[in-house]
Parts: structure tokens; sequence; C-alpha cells
């Protein structure tokens, strides 16, 4: 486009120009990149803040109250307090989900028999709001910790073992026919063909699977309302506190989105070669 | 030696009911060093019986030897090479061209010593760390060659290898293949559906008929290898595409299907 633009220039500036060209280009890619998302989160803070001012409505209040309300939770240490007791029920109970999941998953995947036994159990779970678990596992394993991760572990879990399952099934079968050709072992066949095949949908599973768990992290907590953040919500909820309530939902967007940021930074890194459209 | 007696081969559908018979009594010998072309219809087993000598299927009648042994699985003697070229796309074309040596346990230095000598000898140095999806064809089929000679077989297995790509690089990999059997002489069986191929590259050419696939006819090629300059213009080599194409033909309006070949 602008490669002729700069033949008439003496060197040094030609370079000078070029160089600013490039920038121009960065800056472009980097507008392109993040310009709507950018816009899109202005247009949420800007709404947010002239609603609030507008409505003039006692439990929605403008942003700008929120901060406030945040440093002033934030101050008694109760904010660090819940938000550590929050991820790590997340942690804990999603940690538990991939292992689980996968191990599960291969083995429908691999093994008909185990798939036919396990199938229903599979499409209830995933059928079901989970939400209705809530009351149940409650019942089953009282207000202590366990049942808190548990919760975690069941929004997480069944969605990584489906998407485990569809990955092993779906493995090119001319590859791992090439790889028996090269006399590979079961192990090898399923270390170097099978896992590694199966990785952008087991990684898809593993992403939708930390924003569900993210979900469970905190209807469990408002549920049983005795740690994390979600009984912070619950409590100051009950007593009509809107702006500390909208402190802690802007506290676990950001952990859910730091979550979720982590899991897809991974899939990118591991999964770069399956992209193959480019948007 | 490659001796194919009486092999038959019959597939069964998982509950049992259905049967195809893709092989019927075939008999070849194939002997070392020798480049064999099967030629023959879709449908008419040319893969199977491929797959049955890299010991990728069992048959169900007859026997397959290798050098006197019964073929019992693959072995570390052949090495294929795959239609859709089967290249991995998570690794690059070292980690590709390396792969049966990393099964086989060679030590990293060693493989990647042996996988950069190949990408040299056919073409692609300075593409080791490429991914094959941002390759033309015709460079990712050299990457399945040089997968296969890596393990240094004695017998190459080629199904329709370069089926899939476009007449011009057609010709440039037959002729570069041509070239390569030339420096290191290996068994070579190859299927194609193609006469001007079988005719360019092969010692001897099996036609095979289909329903069930059986051996119709082998044919001497009277060009010796490599071949004289300018045999591609000598009458003969028109006269045998021209008999391939008519037995192909018939074949094919017997078998009740014309799908020009
Ligand atoms: N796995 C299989 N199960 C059932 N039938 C098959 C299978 N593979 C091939 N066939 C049948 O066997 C016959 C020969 O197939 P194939 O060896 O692939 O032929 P070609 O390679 O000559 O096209 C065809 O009729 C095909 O439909
Ligand atoms: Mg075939």
């Amino acid at each position: 486009m602008s490669g002729q633009v700069t033949t008439t220039k003496s060197p040094a500036k030609q370079s000078s120009a070029a160089m600013s060209q490039r920038l121009g280009a960065r800056a472009r890619v980097v507008l392109d990149r993040w310009g709507p998302e950018v816009s899109a989160i202005a247009v949420g803070i800007i709404g947010w803040e002239v609603l609030g001012r507008v409505l003039q409505f006692r439990f929605f209040p403008p942003l700008s109250a929120v901060p406030e309300a945040w440093w002033e939770i934030y101050q008694t240490g109760e904010l660090i307090t819940e938000l550590m007791m929050s991820l790590r029920s997340l942690a804990i109970g999603y940690g538990l989900a991939v292992v689980a999941g996968l191990a599960v998953g291969v083995l429908m995947g691999r093994y008909r028999k185990v798939e036919y036994f396990l199938d229903p159990f599979i499409d209830i779970n995933l059928s079901t709001p989970s939400l209705t678990y809530i009351p149940v596992l409650f019942a089953l394993f009282g207000v202590g910790d366990a049942t808190r991760y548990i919760i975690v572990f069941s929004y997480a879990f069944f969605i990584i073992v489906v998407n485990t399952v569809a990955g092993i099934r779906s493995v090119d079968h001319e590859l791992l026919e090439m790889a028996r050709s090269f006399g590979a072992s079961e192990g090898a066949l399923f270390r170097k063909i099978m896992l590694p095949d199966a990785l952008p949908l087991i990684m898809a599973g593993l992403r939708i699977g930390i924003t569900r768990a993210v979900k469970g992290m905190i209807n469990g907590e408002l549920f049983i309302a005795l740690v994390g953040l979600g009984a912070r919500v619950r409590i100051y909820g009950g007593q009509f506190d809107v702006e500390k309530v909208l402190a802690l939902l802007v506290t676990i967007i950001v952990v859910a989105l730091a979550a979720t940021s982590v899991v897809q930074i991974i899939d990118r890194r591991l999964t770069f070669w399956a992209e193959t459209v480019q948007r | 030696m490659i001796e194919i007696n009486g092999c038959s081969k019959v597939y069964r559908s998982r509950d049992g009911t259905r049967e195809v018979q893709a092989l019927d009594r075939v008999h070849l010998t194939i002997a070392e060093k020798e480049f064999v072309a099967l030629l023959g219809p879709s449908g008419c087993g040319k893969t199977t019986l491929l797959k049955i000598i890299g010991g990728l299927l069992s048959w169900t009648e007859g026997d397959v030897r290798i050098d006197g042994k019964k073929v019992t699985g693959p072995g570390p003697d052949r090495a294929l090479v795959f239609q859709n070229f089967a290249l991995m796309p998570w690794a690059n074309v070292l980690t590709n061209v390396a792969f049966g040596l990393e099964l086989k346990g060679v030590p990293k230095e060693a493989r990647t010593g042996t996988a950069m000598r190949l990408l040299e000898k056919i073409g692609l140095a300075g593409f080791e760390s490429a991914y094959p999806r941002h390759l033309s064809g015709g460079m990712q089929q050299r990457v399945g060659l040089a997968r296969a000679l890596a393990v240094n077989p004695v017998t190459l297995l080629m199904d329709e290898p370069f089926g899939a790509l476009d007449a011009q690089t057609r010709r440039l990999m037959q002729d570069d293949l041509l070239r390569l059997l030339d420096q290191e002489p290996k068994t070579v069986v190859f299927v194609t559906h193609g006469m001007d191929e079988a005719v360019r590259l092969a010692d001897r050419i099996v036609l095979m008929s289909a329903r069930p696939g059986r051996v119709s006819e082998i044919i001497d090629v009277p060009f010796g290898r490599p071949r004289p300059a300018g045999y591609d213009s000598e009458p003969v080599f028109n006269e045998l595409k021209n008999y391939l194409w008519e037995k192909l033909k018939a074949m094919q309006t017997d078998g009740g299907k014309v799908n020009g070949g």
C-alpha cells in the first residue's frame, strides 16, 4: 500500500519512516485485536455510571460508589480472607475435576463398555441444572469445606469428561495406523498420537470447565453462606448494602476473568497448531 | 523377497452379518529391489493387499511371507507412505521425519542427525521447524517419504502416495523417487490407479480386477531403471499405456460401472 511512497525519500528518512510505519502497523494490529473488547468494557462502565446517576435508585448506585465500598471491605481484611477461601475451593474443586475428568474421559473414549456403562450418568448430569444438586450435596456432606469443593467439582467434571471422550473418539485413524506401521506400542500410540490429537477438544472442555467451576464456587458459597465471596454477597445482600454487593460482584468478575484467562493461555500454548482459520 | 500365496481377505462387519471379499487368492512374488506397481480400479483391494504386506491387516486365507518368514505384524524392514501423508499436525517437520526412529528408541541426537540428512537429500533443507499445515501437498509428501526412508527399510510400501498431488508436482515427485531409489535401491510396492504413473515407475505392473480383488495380469515394463532418456516418447510407452487403459476400461464396464479411471 504505502511501500512506493518511501522510495522518494532519503535513506535516513526512509528508515525512520519505515519504522513509524511499522509502529503504525503494530498499533493497528493491537487496535484491531483489543479495540472491540476495550470499547465494550468502556460502554459498560459509562452506561452503569450514567444509569446509576440518572435513576437515583436505591438499589442501583452509580459505579463510582463501588470503589469506596470495595476499599471499606478491603481494609477490614475480610475481602482477602474470603477471596482466598473462594480461590482455594476453586483450585481444589477444579483441580480434582480436571484429573478425574481426564481419567474417566480417556477410559470412556478408549473402552466402549466403560462408555456404555457411564453414559447415562454423564447425560443426566449434563442436562440437569447444576444448581438443583446443591441442596442434595448440602444434605449429604453438611456445611463443611468438602461440600463447597464437591460443588465446584460437579460443575466442571462432566463437561470435561464429555469433551475428553469426544477428543479421544475423534482421533485420526490414519495417524494411528501410521504410528502402528512404525511399530508403536499401545502406550506409545496413546501418548504420542491419541493425547496430542485429542488435545484441542480436551482443552475446550477445560475452558468451559473453568467458567462452570467459578459458577459452582459462587453458587455453593451463596447457598451455604458461611465463607467465601458468595457468602459475603449473601450477607450484604441481606443487609441491603448494595454498594458492597456490587463491590464483591466486581471482584468475582475479576476472579472469573483471571481464571478463564489462565486456562485460555495454557490452551493457546498447547494447541496453536490446531488453529486453522484466521479470523 | 515377498511371497504372497493364495492370499484372500474377507472383511466382516462387527456383528458378523455383512461380508466383503476384498481379495481372492492373490499370488504374487516380489524380488528384492524390485519396483512393483499395483494397478487397478478403486475398490479392487490394492490398499488391503498393501496393508497385509505391511502387517497392519490380517488375511483370512493363504500365506504371506517375507524372506521366508510369515508376516505377523509391522516390522522395521517395511515402511509405509500414505496417500494423505499422515503427518502429525502438532509436530514440526523434523519431529515428523524422526518419528519412526523415535518409536524405535533411537536417541534424540542420532535421530535428528538422520532426519536432517534426509531432509537435505529430499529437498526440504531449511524447513525442519515448519509445521505440516504450512507446507504444500508435495512438500508434505516429501516429509512422509523422508519419514519412511529414515528407518532405512528394505521395502517401501506406498499407497497412492502422489494421488493427492497436482499433475506437475506428481511428475516431479516421481522423478525424485526414482533418483532416490537409484542412489539407494529398495524394494517398492507402489499402489496407483494411474497407468502413466505405473509405466513411468515400475519394473512390473500387477493389474488387479475388482469384486473380488484378483490379480488379472502381470506385465513386465520394457524399460530399465533409471529410465533411458526419451523413453516416454517411444511408441512402446504409449502402446503399453493404451493396453492398460483398455484393460481397465473393460474391467470397469464388466463391474457395471465406468468412472473414467
Ligand atoms: N475396513 C473395511 N471394512 C469393510 N470393507 C472394507 C474395509 N476396507 C476396505 N473394504 C472393502 O474392501 C474392498 C477393497 O478395498 P481397498 O483395499 O481399500 O481397495 P482399493 O485400495 O483398491 O481402492 C472395497 O470393496 C472396500 O469397500
Ligand atoms: Mg486404496
